[in-house]
């Protein structure tokens, strides 16, 4: 199977020609009354019990009449009025940093419940409703919400956040974060659990015979990658994919007398970091995995390093050593570099 | 009592930071915003939140499996204690204590302590276990397995008294890490964090060595073994932050170390195939340092804008002393042009990105990117020696230097309720400067557009794509490579991308997801080497609320990684005369259900298949149908949890965990080889381990407590 360029670019063109069309058709047809903004996104990660992918019927009904028009602008209650039905909820928060009033930075430094959740009173009135929800059910945009936690959380790991992957994608903060468990995402037994949520060939590839030890949570993801965005590939914490490796494998940083090139430039060109069925990660078995840039004419007897890879049978005991045990690695084992003085060819 | 020990254990955590705090209260903390609806009732609360448990309990491993074990300490057959803690609690008038402890009676345990004052002061310190049990099915005949120096025992003989002499040992290593740091926060704009860890890495990994006996080195007199490695590192890592937060603009001043010290120069060997005449010795992982200073910063801008980027430069240096050229003292070398590499690397990061929403349904991001890669290291001619045996000829080392510009541009355009389209443009320029570079310019340019739709309240659909064209400057290869040979990340290269995504939400208790992904590289002006590859990624999800208690889901991935390259067997001719294709496959399927509440049981059940089959395909051009083929290279994984956990009181429950795990392997490169069979493999003394299939339950019976 393989598309040629023409393909691809007619369905490039094609992605970019049908959206106008279709928002033209749209926009003259558009079940205004049956249509959830875009911006009441769902959720795309199972979060906490109290927040249905879909608004309830009521908080609709309400948003719909308006009746919840000015909520972010009524009277505060107090967090022990909220106590009083929420009783769950300000008991995790206050087994939280959120939940600690002597320290300012923190909601209950400042307004309780009400500093995240806006004034109560219309909220009270409504017998439950009208009140600023971080899963949208009152069509708060995901802007909106994510503000209400940037405005304090938009420094430190988060400074990156406007331009990450996961915002562009629409993602809220309450995607991965449950603010009112006392188990979310921050917790590392939990974390490969959300995020696989989404990215599901990551969740299928940590199961392969080769992995890190994503499934036995002692490696997780947030020890690479910053989910908040960052200046490196791929929402890394590091600036470069190898420096990422570095930070664990700190022994293949080098600089070694003799490089071997693509392995100082990016690790991903032989490993498959988040799981293989080739042992040590790697992309391809050996020697096949040395052939892609290794074409070398060999020593005296003329015979080819390559030749191996016909002459694979145990009639040619002299050749099939190149494909058995470690392969290439057998006698060039220093594949991340060698900083003996005889070791050009990487056997030293 | 529970509550006088942890006050105990905070008091005398906290005692010695006594100062660090006072220096944090002597700042008033900001005012609260005495905002007149604000009713400025503290926030009195009755009720004393459970936010702590303990579990203690045993469990019990059914075989040896080392493969099962390999990360999570659980690779023999022995009862193990389970200890799991969690507890958190707040002081009144300030002050917590946390407490992180996970699988304590393994050895991949986990433990963290965490004290200080809300929004003052908080330190922590964390152990952290990691084994890597590889393989328990090697044996070699060296003496000293483990050590920098590996003998063989008097009159040994390969051919004669090998298996006599082969003993068994364990490719085996275990990280553990110690980190301790602080935070202080001396005001709202203001925190200084740092940490500290020291990490040892120590156990065996295998490691091949080659030798030739005194005669030249060619295909066929070469002689390998493969050795146990020693392993025996220290890393010392430490991040310091100053960072500041204001209404509008935050930076983050970090200054990082990272500090390798491996305990072992180098590793010496006899030659087993002649142990009287020849040995052998290489250099093992060199100390190296990292020091990197990095600026980092956000600006948010009128019109829903934000300004963000960093500034950073590192430099790694190594200068671990050289080994000799050989030890073969019968050999006249040169003197070696310096005692040790004197490298150094500096390290340049640069990047700005500009994000605005100037509409509503508009954002607009640019962003630019600079990375480099200084080496520095001096070069010089070394008169090599190959393999201890014999004088090679003068070579230079190659510093490898690179420079890599990026341009990111980014659209996204919200058209109305129902419909987004994102599109962009990359640019890619990478100068690669080393000696004899094979090619020292590459532009990779890349366009995407992203479609999201929402047809109806209850699905959303998301298609993707993306193109992108990678040339560069002229292709010079090494003289002694083929002319026709093009490594695939140097190479021309046309990247196809397409994707897929509905999510469906067809009740309210039934949501369905399938993703489909495509991706195709062409090397088309390659004749030899990587010339294609692709790989198609389908996977299919529900989730199923059966009741208000029940849940259950379920998943499928299929992946297909493909590849094709080609190659010349024995000649400088441009043209191939052989090909291959590689498929590796994987179906991976999940199935699961939770279920709580059923009065006062809570029980879970987990089903995982992944399969996977490596197929190698040889096409002789010359004389198709002659050649020999691959086997497949197969693993398969079935695992079963069961859970179950009795709610006894609101404080204490009972929990029983059954843990089924069945993994099979064929791969040919290693099943059933012997350490030495030159009828198979001549001239190599291999390792003798065999694929680790196992069959394996885990039983585990614990006690789980909760508290305030």
């Amino acid at each position: 199977m393989s598309l040629n360029s023409y393909s691809l670019r007619l369905i490039l063109l094609s992605l970019l020609v049908l959206p106008c069309t279709l928002s033209v058709a749209a926009d003259a047809n558009a079940p205004v009354e049956s249509s959830p903004p875009a911006d009441q996104e769902k959720s795309p990660v199972e979060i906490s019990p109290d927040d249905p992918v879909h608004a309830g019927k009521a908080q609709h009904a309400f948003k719909q009449a308006n009746v919840c028009e000015g909520m972010e602008k009524g009277d505060y209650l107090g967090s022990q009025v909220c106590n009083d039905c929420h009783q769950d909820k300000t008991d995790t928060m206050r087994a939280s940093p959120h939940g600690q009033d002597m320290d300012a930075r923190s909601p209950f430094g400042q307004k309780g419940c009400e500093t995240c959740h806006g004034p109560g009173m219309l909220h009270f009135d409504t017998e439950g409703n009208c009140i600023i929800s971080m899963t949208g059910r009152y069509g708060e945009s995901v802007e909106h919400r994510n503000d209400i936690c940037l405005n304090c959380h938009k420094s430190g790991e988060r400074i990156h956040w406007t331009s990450s992957a996961h915002e562009a994608e629409g993602l809220v903060c309450v995607s991965c974060h449950s603010i009112h468990r006392i188990n979310d995402v921050m917790e590392r037994t939990m974390q490969a659990q959300v995020c696989m949520n989404c990215h599901k060939d990551i969740r299928a590839q940590t199961l392969r015979a080769y992995s890190h030890p994503i499934q036995d949570n002692k490696t997780t993801c947030s020890d690479c990658h910053n989910s908040h965005g960052s200046a490196g590939p791929s929402s890394l914490k590091q600036l470069s994919i190898n420096e990422n490796c570095y930070s664990c494998h700190a022994e293949k940083r080098g600089p070694f007398l003799w490089e071997h090139f693509p392995v100082t430039e990016d690790c991903t060109l032989c490993h498959r970091v988040h799981g293989s069925n080739h042992q040590a990660l790697l992309t391809k078995p050996g020697p096949q995995l040395c052939q892609q840039c290794h074409a070398v004419i060999g020593g005296g007897s003329g015979l080819t390093h390559v030749s191996n890879l016909l002459d694979f049978n145990a009639a040619n005991p002299g050749r099939s050593r190149f494909t058995f045990g470690m392969n290439c690695a057998n006698c060039h084992s220093k594949v991340h570099g060698s900083n003996h003085p005889s070791g050009a060819y990487l056997q030293r | 009592m529970k509550r006088k020990i942890s006050l105990l254990i905070y008091s005398l955590i906290t005692s010695g930071l006594a100062s660090a705090i006072a220096f944090a209260q002597d700042e008033p903390a900001p005012e609260v915003d005495s905002d007149a609806l604000w009713p400025l009732m503290p926030n009195v609360f009755i009720s004393t939140p459970i936010t702590s448990e303990i579990e203690l309990g045993i469990g019990y491993v059914s075989d040896d499996a080392y493969k099962f074990g390999r990360y999570n300490g659980m690779q023999t057959d022995t009862a193990f204690l389970l200890g799991d803690i969690r507890y958190r609690e707040y002081y009144e008038g300030g002050g917590f204590l946390s407490v992180r402890g996970i699988s304590l009676g393994l050895e991949s345990r986990y433990l963290r302590l965490e004290t200080g004052e809300p929004g003052s002061v908080k330190i922590f310190i964390q152990y952290d276990e990691l084994p890597n049990y590889k393989d328990n099915t090697v044996a070699t005949p060296f003496i000293g397995a483990g050590t920098d120096t590996l003998a063989l025992p008097a009159g040994f003989d390969i051919d004669t008294n090998l298996d006599a002499n082969l003993n068994n040992f364990e490719l085996k290593t275990k990280r553990e890490r110690l980190v301790a740091g602080a935070s202080i926060i001396p005001d709202s704009h203001w925190q200084f964090d740092i940490n500290i860890s020291h990490e040892t890495k120590q156990g065996i990994d295998a490691t091949g060595a080659a030798t030739a006996n005194g005669v030249t080195q060619i295909i066929g007199n070469t002689t390998y073994a493969l050795l146990p490695e020693p392993i025996d590192y220290d890393t010392d890592i430490i991040n310091a932050t100053l960072r500041y937060a204001g209404d509008d603009g935050q930076l983050d001043l970090t200054y990082h170390v990272s500090l390798f010290d491996n305990n072992n120069d180098a590793l010496s060997w006899q030659d087993p195939f002649n142990p009287l005449v020849a040995s052998g010795n290489m250099s093992l992982e060199p100390d190296n340092e990292f020091h990197q200073l990095s600026l980092t910063g956000g600006y948010s801008l009128p019109y829903s804008s934000r300004l963000t980027g960093l500034l950073s430069i590192g430099r790694i240096t190594q200068n671990q002393s050289f080994e000799p050229y050989t030890v073969n003292t019968a050999l006249v070398t040169s003197p070696l042009p310096r005692d040790s590499l004197e490298g150094k690397v500096w390290l340049a990061n640069a990047q700005l990105k500009l994000t605005s929403r100037p509409l509503t349904k508009l954002r607009l991001s640019a962003e630019l990117r600079y990375n480099e890669r200084s080496d520095k290291t001096p070069v010089d001619l070394f008169s090599y020696v190959v393999l201890d045996s014999h004088l090679g000829g003068p070579v230079q080392n190659r510093p490898y230097s690179y420079t890599s510009n990026q341009l990111n541009l980014d659209g996204n355009y919200r058209f109305n309720a129902l419909t987004s389209l994102q599109a962009g443009y990359k640019r890619d320029d990478t100068k690669r400067s080393y000696i004899n570079a094979e090619r020292e310019n590459t532009q990779e340019d890349t366009i995407f557009a992203k479609w999201k739709i929402k047809p109806v309240s209850s699905i959303d659909i998301a298609l993707y794509a993306e193109a992108a064209s990678r040339d560069g400057s002229d292709y010079d290869t090494l003289a002694n490579e083929n002319p026709a040979l093009r490594k695939f990340y140097l190479a021309d290269r046309e990247r196809t991308k397409l994707g897929a995504r509905v999510d469906y939400m067809a009740t309210e208790s039934l949501f369905l997801a399938a993703r489909a992904d495509y991706n195709q590289d062409d090397y088309e002006n390659s004749t030899i080497g990587l010339t294609a590859s692709s790989q198609p990624v389908l996977s299919v999800d529900f989730s199923y609320q059966l009741a208000k208690n029940i849940t259950t889901y379920g998943y499928y991935t299929y992946e297909h990684i493909q590849s094709s390259q080609a190659g010349e067997s024995f000649s400088m001719a441009t043209a191939s005369n052989w090909e291959a294709n590689f498929d590796d496959a994987f179906n991976t399927a999940g199935l699961g259900a939770r279920m709580n509440g059923l009065g006062k049981w809570d029980v879970g059940v987990d089903l995982v298949r992944s399969e996977s089959s490596g197929n190698i395909e040889l096409r002789d051009l010359a004389a198709i149908g002659t050649e020999t083929q691959f086997p497949d290279i197969t693993t398969a994984l079935t695992s079963l949890k069961l859970w179950t956990r009795y709610n006894h009181s609101k404080h204490l429950a009972y929990k029983l965990g059954f843990r089924f795990e069945n993994y099979s392997a064929d791969n040919w490169a290693v099943d059933g080889l012997q350490p030495y069979d030159p009828a198979v493999v001549r001239n190599a003394l291999l390792l003798g381990n065999e694929t680790l299939d196992y069959n394996v339950y885990v039983i585990t019976v614990s006690a789980s407590y909760k508290f305030q």
